[in-house]
């Protein structure tokens, strides 16, 4: 389950206990995913409103994403 | 076993079963406590050396907390002080001094509301502070530093002093302003730094009681609850060093901080 505290989120994986912080750029990554975009449609959507290089946006959300998945707080569609 | 909790030096301080009827909680070398929630009552067994007001004090202090997160009431491992209509807490694993500063400032004539634990709920868009039935209880030489009493020759054992009775209590629920995260004294002089909200939800969890982190029902309600507080009240790290002489230092450095500078004089 996801709360949000501030302009950040806290997540929480019920099945083990763990919690995931996400800062303000990790929080509209998880919004994006959770409203079911791809992530190549979430690093295009990063990319129109952040001022990043597109190749360290895509880099981010993958390692975010794979952080996630890992801690099973995301799933494999 | 649904729950561990580990002390400071490394013994095991309180140890909690499901049961059919509840939960046991097995506090080593003090007591035993069942609590039956079909009967909706609660059985202290204690140790043959334990003295009663150990008992009353883990009863008030853990047990009763303990309960209440079962009825998704959300309970902080804190001590509190009142700073003109409003609530800041200390926090921190024992040891860390959360007895001695909120008494601290009692001592200097601003009301303490909690000395261990205590509840907090949310009513129209504000969270608030509930007092605690106990009184500050200090070490011996903190009570001698801190109230000027008389030093107990039994310095093992932290109890409620007999001359707290005297120090101002605010005994009526207050917003809570603020939140202080206790460091572990290794600063030079007060050092208070800011805790990013989303950051401080897990620091509140190591700080707030839970009795079964096992139950999806109870965790996810305390999840909630943790993140609407962490939401609402500002959290900050504060540091200072334990000595007693630095302690109007760090008041003054809290009120001001606190946005209370009036209450510094």
């Amino acid at each position: 389950m996801a709360r949000a505290v501030g302009t950040e989120t806290v997540l929480l994986d019920l099945a083990s206990g763990t919690y995931f912080g996400l800062d303000e750029v990790g929080t509209r990554v998880w919004e994006l995913l959770q409203e079911g975009k791809a992530l190549g449609d979430v690093c295009a959507a990063m990319a129109s409103e952040f001022e990043a290089p597109p190749d360290e946006i895509e880099s981010d959300v993958l390692e975010l994403a794979r952080n996630l998945l890992d801690r099973r707080l995301i799933q494999r569609a | 076993m649904v729950r561990e909790c580990i002390a400071a030096d490394g013994s095991i301080s309180m140890l909690a079963y499901r049961r059919p009827s509840g939960y046991l909680l097995r506090f080593p070398g003090s007591a035993d406590f069942d609590v039956d929630r079909e009967a909706d009552v609660v059985t202290a067994v204690p140790a043959c050396d334990a003295a009663p007001e150990r008992i009353e004090v883990l009863f008030q202090n853990q047990v009763l907390p303990l309960i209440a997160s079962l009825e998704g009431r959300l309970v902080l491992h804190a001590s509190a002080v009142a700073l003109d209509g409003v609530a800041v807490a200390f926090l921190g694993s024992s040891g860390r001094g959360k007895s001695t500063l909120a008494a601290s400032f009692a001592a200097a004539g601003l009301p303490f509301l909690a000395e261990d634990s205590f509840e907090v709920d949310f009513r129209d868009g504000s969270c608030r502070a509930f007092p605690s039935a106990l009184g500050p209880r200090l070490w011996a030489d903190s009570a001698a530093a801190v109230l000027g009493a008389a030093p107990d020759a039994d310095a093992e054992v932290k109890a409620r002093h007999s001359s707290c009775g005297a120090l101002p209590h605010c005994e009526r629920p207050l917003p809570l302003a603020m939140l202080y995260l206790l460091g572990d004294g290794s600063a030079d002089a007060p050092l208070i730094t800011p805790v990013a909200r989303g950051a401080a939800v897990p620091e509140l969890i190591a700080h707030s009681f839970i009795m079964d982190g096992g139950d999806r029902r109870i965790l996810a309600a305390h999840f909630a609850a943790l993140a609407r507080l962490a939401d609402g009240v500002a959290c900050a790290r504060l540091d200072f060093p334990r000595e007693y002489e630095s302690l109007e230092a760090v008041r003054t450095a809290i009120v001001v901080h606190a946005g209370q500078p009036r209450l510094a004089a």
